[in-house]
């Protein structure tokens, strides 16, 4: 969880952020651990939301 | 009694006269001529049939002003006729001179004798040819579709040669040719020889030309005589080029026609033979090319089309990746503040219970049902034993304290 940012792929991002959802839900997450683990979540979400975005922006009009 | 020569030649002058008045249709081979100042020398001969031996020898002559009349009668044949070689139906009268001989003094000349006579060789030769197998011979040989390598045979003075050149050179088309002129004569009795000569050295330099062409302008008919010649026509069916022949004449077509690979009836229509072949062979590679265009951009569409095809559906699951991912994204970032909204709700709520069990379970709740906490020197009494006679004890009821003394302990 200390990856540093500029490595983390779309896949890996999502597949950690599914990961923080499923635990949350399943409440396995120690009280003392939810900010850090909420903020990560967060701090995820907005990675793979720019990340899709620009991607987006790449292959825009590629194939029209 | 003796004469003079001179009275006995005369005396047979007078008996040839008297005897021979009259001109006689007379048929003879043409050995020789020789012509001088305008007049005709023939020396005639008969020889014995199938063989060369003579039997028969004399001398004619056909005066110039004769020849003129004769001219105006016969035309262009007249020369033709009087070839070496040429048997002749001819009128004459017998003169003797006293000094130069016997002649016959030729006054006519019957030309359709001798075109009788060449008919019946030309038909012979034919046969001939025929049982050889010649006269398909050349018409075997491959011709190129491109015709540019040209050997032509001509008379560098004939008409026909000039507008065969002017026709192929000056063609609209821009073809260009390479043209070797070969000198032969094309009238007179050494056509058979010049036209054989040129064709067997021409055999020999095969690799240099595509086909041979033998052309003449228009002539009389008996001018042609020279292209019936057997041996002529045996070495064009031999030859190892295709032949084309132009010799310029309508009606019959002569045996060197017979044996050429193609004959046409001029020398210009010779030259457009051969344009309309090269036209021919360039429209059918113009058409190639435009075949294998329309196929190619044929090709080129449908792959193109294909193409678009793919990109079409690489936009398309591109987008639907894109708007699943996105949604993903926008589940989970909805589904987070509710999560975590329970979380807190869950937190608080154990918080609650716990809260009410503690006040369930606290001193308040024990005064309010009526129970008293007894405090021995600060600290809480649970047991009686820990409790003597006049021992001072504070006692906590609901809303106040009291100091009592203990009496009548009971265990």
């Amino acid at each position: 969880m200390t990856k540093p940012k500029s490595k983390i792929t779309y896949e890996s991002a999502l597949k950690e952020l599914q990961g923080i959802v499923s635990v949350l839900q399943e409440e396995a997450v120690s009280m003392d651990d939810l900010s850090e683990k909420v903020n990560r979540a967060a701090e995820l979400l907005k990675f793979c939301r720019e990340n899709l975005r620009e991607t987006e922006e790449k292959v825009q009009g590629l194939f029209e | 009694m003796s004469h003079s020569l001179f009275e006995f030649n005369e005396f047979i002058r007078r008996v040839i006269a008297l005897n021979l008045p009259q001109a006689l249709w007379i048929r003879s081979e043409l050995a020789d001529v020789k012509v001088s100042k305008g007049h005709f020398y023939l020396d005639l001969v008969q020889k014995k049939e199938d063989s060369e031996e003579i039997i028969a020898q004399a001398q004619a002559v056909i005066w110039s002003k004769n020849y003129r009349s004769l001219q105006r009668k016969i035309g262009a044949d007249l020369e033709t006729l009087l070839q070496p070689g040429m048997e002749i139906l001819f009128l004459a009268k017998a003169e003797f001179h006293e000094r130069f001989g016997l002649k016959l003094m030729v006054e006519d000349i019957d030309p359709s004798h001798t075109l009788g006579k060449l008919e019946m060789q030309r038909r012979e030769t034919i046969r001939k040819l025929q049982v050889l197998n010649l006269l398909q011979k050349n018409g075997q040989l491959t011709l190129r579709p491109v015709l540019q390598r040209i050997a032509v045979l001509s008379s560098e003075r004939a008409a026909g040669f000039q507008d065969f050149l002017k026709h192929l050179t000056g063609n609209s088309f821009g073809y260009r040719f390479s043209i070797e002129f070969f000198q032969v004569a094309v009238q007179g009795g050494s056509v058979e020889k010049e036209v054989i000569a040129q064709l067997e050295s021409l055999a020999q330099r095969q690799q240099d030309f595509d086909a041979v062409v033998i052309i003449r302008g228009g002539g009389a008919r008996l001018d042609l005589a020279a292209f019936d010649s057997f041996l002529l026509a045996k070495t064009v069916a031999d030859m190892p080029l295709p032949v084309l022949t132009g010799i310029g004449h309508d009606v019959d077509e002569t045996v060197l026609d017979l044996v050429a690979h193609t004959s046409l009836k001029t020398p210009t229509a010779v030259a457009d033979f051969i344009l309309h072949r090269n036209l021919n062979y360039e429209s059918q590679m113009m058409n190639l090319g435009l075949e294998t265009k329309n196929i190619a951009l044929r090709i080129m569409k449908e792959k193109e089309s294909r193409l678009q095809q793919v990109a079409q559906l690489i936009d398309f699951q591109l987008k639907s990746k894109f708007r699943r991912q996105a949604q993903m994204l926008d589940y989970i970032e909805k589904e987070l503040p509710s999560i975590l909204r329970n979380r807190f709700s869950n937190a608080h709520a154990q918080l609650d219970n716990f809260e009410k069990i503690v006040r369930l379970l606290g001193p308040e709740a024990a005064f309010q049902r009526g129970f008293a906490m007894v405090f021995k020197r600060g600290k809480q009494v649970t047991e009686v034993a820990q409790l003597g006679s006049g021992d001072e004890v504070q006692v906590q009821l609901k809303k106040g304290k009291f100091q009592a003394t203990v009496k009548n302990i009971e265990k």
